[in-house]
Parts: C-alpha cells; structure tokens; sequence
C-alpha cells in the first residue's frame, strides 16, 4: 500500500498518462468525424434526363467535329489524284505504298508461284531499313591518331572534346523528341528549323570530333563517341522529315532509343578513359565537363 | 540533499518523457543531398573522379560546371535514357507519324492506281478470267470429292446433290463463280420432310420416332435439301478461300486505320468537299476495281490491302533493331550485356576489311618501337649492371641502379612479350597476302587481329624516351 502511495510511481502515472492522452489528442485533433450515414432507406433516384448533344460539323466537310478528332492525319483527297501525267513517288512512304500494291497484285496473279504475303512484307521491311536505318560507320582510317599519349596531349585532347561539345551547342534548342512532337502535332503552326538546326549541332560535334587528334589509347572511345554523334545527327534530320517523308522518321525512331543509349554510354566511357588521367586536369579544364556529365547526368 | 535528488529525478524522467515523445511523432525523412559536388556513394560515380580537386574546388570553374543540364544538348538527349520522355512521348508520336503515312500511303497509291498502274503486271486487266479460272478448278475438285468414297454425302442421293452443286456453280458462273446465297433454308427442308411424314399416312411405316430424330437432328446427312444446303456452303467456303478472300477481323490499334478521304463536290456556293472516314483498304480497293476490266467484282478486297499495310507498320513498329542498327552494343565495361555482335567489333571489322594495310603499318610501327625500346632497354641494363661492380660506388647510387636494372628487366619482359605478339600478327597479315601482295584474309580474321592488337600493352615512343632520358642523368 505503500508503494501505491509512492510519489515516485504516482507521478510517473501521471505522466504516463498524459502522454497517452495527449499523443491521442494530436493524433485526432483536427480531424471531423466521420459522418454517420443517416436515412439508409433504400431508395431509387430517378435517371437523368438525357439530353440531346447537337453535333456539329464547323469545317463543313461532311464528318462530324467529333470524329474529326480520331482522325488527326492529312486527308485524303481524292479529286487531287487524278492528275495527266503521273510522276512516280520521290519519298519512301511514297515508294513504299506502290511497292507493296504492286506485290500484293503479283501475289494474286501468280498464285502459287508468287511469293506470299509474308515474304512481300518482309521485302518491303528490308528495304526501307535498309535505305533509312544503317549508317555509315566511322573507323579508324577516319580520324587523327597522335601515337603520343603524354599527359600534356591527353589533357589537350579532353579539353579540345569537352570544348566541340559546349562551344556547338545551343541551349535555345529543347529536347529532340519535344521537338518532334510539336512538330507532328501542329505541323500547320510549327515547321521543323529547330530540329534542323538541333540536326547541325550534332553534325558540327561530329565533324569537329572527326579532325581532332586522338591519343592512341583513346581511339575506341573516341571513335564510339563520334559514331554516336552521327547517329543521332541522322536521327534528327529523319525527326525533320517527318511531314514529308514520315516512314524514315518512324525507322529512325525504332534506333532512337538505343542511340540515345549509347550517346550516354559513349560519354561515360570517354571519362573512364580519362580517370586514369585525373591528375593532369585542372579544375577550370574544359574537361571537367565528362566528369559531371558523369556525376550529375542522366 | 533530498532536494538535489529530487531535482536529479525529475530531470530523468523529463528525459525519458521526451525521448518518449520524441520516437512517437518523428517521421524519418529521405535526406536529399544539395546539387553542388558531393559524391552520393564513395565507390560510385565519384569514386574515380576525373580530378579530386575540380568537383571540391569547381565554384571558380568555367563554364563546363554549368554545362551538363543546361547547355550541351549531348546532356539533354542523352536524358532520354531516363525513360520519362520515351514513356510519355514516344508513343503519341509514333501514332500520329503512323496515321501520316497512312495518309501519304493512300494518296500515293490512288495516284498509281489511278495512272493506269504505270507499267504493272497485265493480268490486272483481266482479273475476273483469272479468277474464274481459280474457281472452276477449285469447284471441280470438290465435285470428285463429293463423289468419292469418302464423302460426306449419303449414298442414295449422293449424286442429286453433285449434279444440284455443278448446277448453281454453273448458274453462278456468270457472276464470276460467286454462288447465290442457299435458297432454301432448314425450315424449307422440314417443311419437305413434312410432306414425307404425310404422305404415307403412318407414322411407324416410315422409321418411327429413331427415323424422326435421325432426320431432324442431322439434316445435312439424311435429308436431300441439307445435304445440298451443307455442300453449298461448303463449295461457297472454298471458293472464297481459294482468292484469299477470307474475311479476317483487322485488329491494328483499334481504329487505326480509319482515314478521311475527301472527294470534290459541287455545293451551292461553288465547288466543296465532302468527306467520309473509311479505310485505306476501300478507297484502294475501290480505285483498283474501277480501273480493271472486272466491273462490279472486287479485284483486291479492302480487307486484303488493309491486313498487308498492317503487316508492314507491325514489322515497321517492331522493336527489333539493336546492335549494328542501334548503337547499344556499344563497347564493353559500361555494365551494358548486349547479345549481338558488338559495335566496336562491327566498327573494326568494316574498317579494315576496307583497307587492312592500315592495320598492318600500324603493327609494323609499333614493332620497330619496341624493338628500339630493347635494344635501349638492353644497353642501359648493361651499363648499370657494369656500374654495380664498381666496389667504390656509393650505396645511394647502388640502390638506385639496382632498382634502374630491376625496373629495366620488368619492362623487357614486357618488350618481349610485345614484340612477339606484334611479330605473329604481322607475320599473320602476311600469310594472308596474295600473289600481288595485296592483303586478302577474310573479316573475321582481320576482325581478330584488330581486336589482338588493340589487346597489347603497346609502349609509345615518348614513353620510350623520356625512360632513356631517366636512365642517361643516373648514370652522369
């Protein structure tokens, strides 16, 4: 009974109590309790009433603003095809479209010694990856190879690579594929100049790239760099192509995404060359551009 | 005394209160580091920093600091890598760039089709003979079958219903073998079946309830008319698979290939244009029959040319291309695995299978280095190891000339292994040299010796002598 009366253990009562009480306040305070659901009779409300939506047709060419929606692309017009003299498609798409007609012909006359459906497909694929996909690759014949691999050269060479890349660039220009998307979506409103000219930042970086001497130790990564620069050059000038010639633009979107890898790749790499070599940089060096590219990017 | 202590306890159990407090409303929060130079991970990314002193000193730096996010567009594009921009644009472009094609496709077409095929295939103007020529040979062949011993058909009116087939085939010839749709129907067939239950007048004569429900639940076995309907159908079936103009539902992005097509009109106010949404495989295929002799008949059907453009933008659309194509298969030791064949091996081997001297004299070149290297190397070893002997040298310049012969014999080692390397590619390059000394060895070979040769330590010149210059002042 004593201990019952102990101040010690009353007083930690006390506390003990106050603290549960006020973490229960805090944790409630504030919050309206939730409504109790009152007159749980079961009732039928009435529909709305639905109401006539007047459709409408503002451009006056026979299909409804609505379905004018789900049709994004440029009409076809047919009172424009008939012309007197035919002159025969310039573009791939173009070139493409007749291809597959004149196959999908042979395939009904020949019958079974026609080649089928698949294989006139597959053709069609071929060719135009082909003409639109691969790129010439650079090598080493291509560029500049110093045999001199002094510190003073190497330092000289990364500095001269960072500098291509800050002294060509434009950082008016957003991202390509923001771009292009302005580009497809309002081609009335937007014309391609700035993939154009986002196209000629990367050609200058890859010519630039191309006529500086390159230390021997680094002729992979430089040459990896440089063919990654040229991909996407091709890339960007395919994104311009996409209201007239949009077949290249889509082939070209399929290596986009690996491209785009590989330019990251092909710029880590530059820096794994050069850590070997971080001594000889100075903290205003150009250079120090890979490293935070490295660091800081994507 | 009892004051101090009462004081002492008072102060703990504060504490204890507020330690209590505290670990009942702490909410952890994730600690963010500041954008300016910290190294998230000590073995990540920073740990072989291009230079300890740029990222801790950078505030002075020039304008590469601030060029990663802002102003290389090398950055912005290689950010793609992240996936936001290809998760959320990628696909509303690629949608719309199909739906332009689609477009341009079409009129491309129409303007082809509409020239008179510039050059195509002849048959095109006679496509209803060709077609009834695949139909007579199909529906002859059904006839055999239909007469066979393995037919379907019941033997007492096997024959009524060939000659019945061969007769609508016949009639429907005209229509370019299309057969008329069955005139007479199930119903029509029990009705028949009615008059034979009536004619009699009974019942059990004429097989009973068996007879009954063998009839009705198997038309198409026992009764003429089903036997006949089922033939129909069936000879109908083969004639529309034998053009390939089966009905195939077209499932590419559901409504994909909707098109606007818009053709001139006369309004009231003046000239106008009226549009339809259809499918390119229509408006083709309707341009297609108007310009061919078959009139009426459909000479691709819309389905046909509708499913083949499918095929292609599937095949288009496919993400397939990596490698050679792409550049994922970049080079070893980014963590990257790619399956193919490498880009540097792709970029090596069309390099020099272009022009494989370059190669060659780039091995030769290396080889009278290191060549040269030992025959310093070798001198200068001979000389401290001359000096060594010397009982009056100091013991400083003793260690330092051993260590200069230690040093000299790892780097012969090297030398060596070097020049033999060098000696058997390049002796390898000439093997492959043919009569007029031009060097004739297929890529994949090249391929190896490119990829051998830029696996050798190879010593440079300046290396070479900047250790002669080392060598020469510790001998003075």
């Amino acid at each position: 009974m004593n201990s019952v009366q102990n101040p010690k253990v009353m007083g930690a009562f006390l506390i003990g109590f106050a603290l549960v009480g006020g973490t229960y306040v805090v944790t409630n305070f504030g919050q309206a309790p939730a409504a109790s659901p009152t007159n749980l009779t079961a009732a039928a409300s009435e529909a709305p009433v639905r109401l006539f939506v007047p459709v409408s047709d503002s451009d006056a060419d026979g299909v409804e603003d609505w379905q004018d929606q789900f049709v994004k692309a440029p009409a076809v017009v047919v009172s424009d095809i008939t012309e007197e003299t035919y002159t025969p498609p310039t573009t791939l798409t173009g070139q493409m479209g007749v291809s597959l007609m004149e196959d999908l012909l042979l395939i009904k006359g020949g019958g079974p010694l026609a080649k089928t459906e698949d294989q006139a497909v597959q053709n069609i694929v071929d060719r135009v990856e082909s003409s639109s996909a691969l790129d010439t690759l650079y090598d080493v014949k291509d560029v500049i190879v110093v045999r001199n691999n002094s510190n003073e050269t190497v330092r000289a060479y990364g500095n001269a690579l960072a500098s291509i890349v800050l002294t060509y660039s434009d950082a008016n220009l957003d991202h390509e594929l923001l771009l292009l998307q302005d580009y497809v979506n309002q081609p009335e409103k937007v014309d391609n100049s700035k993939l154009l000219r986002l196209a000629e930042v990367y050609r200058d970086y890859r010519d630039n790239t191309l006529i500086t001497p390159v230390p021997s130790n680094f002729i992979k990564s430089h040459l990896d760099l440089i063919n990654v620069y040229h991909a996407m050059y091709m890339n960007i000038t395919a994104m311009a192509e996409a209201e007239t010639d949009p077949v290249v633009t889509l082939v070209r979107l399929k290596r986009y995404e690996d491209d785009t890898l590989g330019l990251r790749y092909a710029i880590e790499n530059i820096y794994d060359a050069f850590s070997t070599y971080s001594s000889v940089f100075a903290a205003d060096d150009p250079a120090i551009f890979f490293a935070r590219f490295y660091q800081f990017g994507p | 005394m009892n004051f101090l202590f009462s004081c002492v306890e008072k102060l703990s159990l504060g504490l204890f209160a507020l330690c209590f407090s505290f670990v009942c409303v702490y909410t952890p929060q994730v600690f963010v580091a500041e954008a300016g130079g910290v190294c998230v991970t000590a073995t990540g990314p920073c740990a072989g920093e291009l230079s300890n002193t740029t990222i801790a000193g950078n505030t002075g730096a020039t304008a590469a600091s601030a060029a990663v996010s802002a102003t290389a567009n090398v950055s912005t594009s290689a950010s793609t890598g992240s996936t936001f921009l290809l998760d959320n644009l990628l696909d509303g472009i690629a949608w719309t760039l199909g739906k332009t094609i689609l477009s341009q496709m079409t009129s491309q077409i129409l303007k082809w089709v509409n020239s008179g095929f510039e050059g195509s295939p002849a048959f095109v103007t006679d496509m209803k003979g060709f077609l009834l020529n695949v139909s007579d040979e199909v529906i002859g062949t059904y006839l055999d079958e239909l007469g066979g011993p393995f037919s379907f058909l019941c033997a007492p009116f096997k024959l009524d219903v060939q000659v019945a087939v061969a007769i609508a085939y016949e009639t429907a010839r005209s229509n370019g073998g299309i057969l008329p749709p069955a005139t007479c129907s199930l119903t029509g067939a029990l009705e028949n079946l009615e008059d034979f239950l009536g004619a009699s007048g009974n019942f059990a004569d004429n097989g009973g309830w068996s007879a009954w429900l063998k009839v009705s639940t198997q038309p198409e076995t026992y009764t003429t008319f089903g036997a006949g309907i089922g033939a129909n159908i069936q000879a109908q079936a083969r004639l529309v698979n034998a053009r390939g103009e089966e009905i195939k539902l077209l499932e590419f992005g559901g409504g994909f290939f909707s098109n606007k097509i818009c053709e001139a009109i006369e309004g009231p106010s003046g000239p106008d244009e009226r549009c339809s949404i259809t499918t390119p495989g229509n408006v083709i295929s309707e341009a297609l029959t108007f310009q061919t002799s078959s009139g009426a008949r459909t000479l691709i059907e819309a389905d046909e040319i509708n499913e083949i453009i499918a095929a292609t933008f599937s095949q288009l659309t496919q993400k397939a291309i990596t490698g050679t194509l792409g550049l994922l298969g970049l080079s070893p030791g980014t963590g990257y695995s790619y399956e193919g064949t490498p880009f540097t091996e792709e970029l090596m081997a069309e390099g020099f299978t272009k022009d494989p001297e370059s190669i060659y004299e780039l091995i030769v070149d290396d080889l009278l280095i290191e060549t040269t290297y030992e025959t310093i190397a070798s001198d200068y070893r001979d000389r401290f190891t001359i000096e060594l002997l010397d009982p009056t040298l100091s013991a400083e310049k003793r260690t330092q000339y051993q260590d200069a012969v230690d040093d000299i014999n790892t780097i012969r080692v090297v030398i060596g292994g070097n020049a033999a390397d060098l000696t058997a590619l390049r002796d390898e390059i000439n093997l492959n040299r043919n009569g007029a000394g031009e060097i004739n060895a297929d890529p994949a070979a090249l391929q190896s010796i490119v990829e051998r040769y830029f696996d050798i330590p190879i010593h440079t010149e300046i290396e070479m002598n900047s250790n002669e210059d080392i060598w020469s002042n510790m001998l003075r």
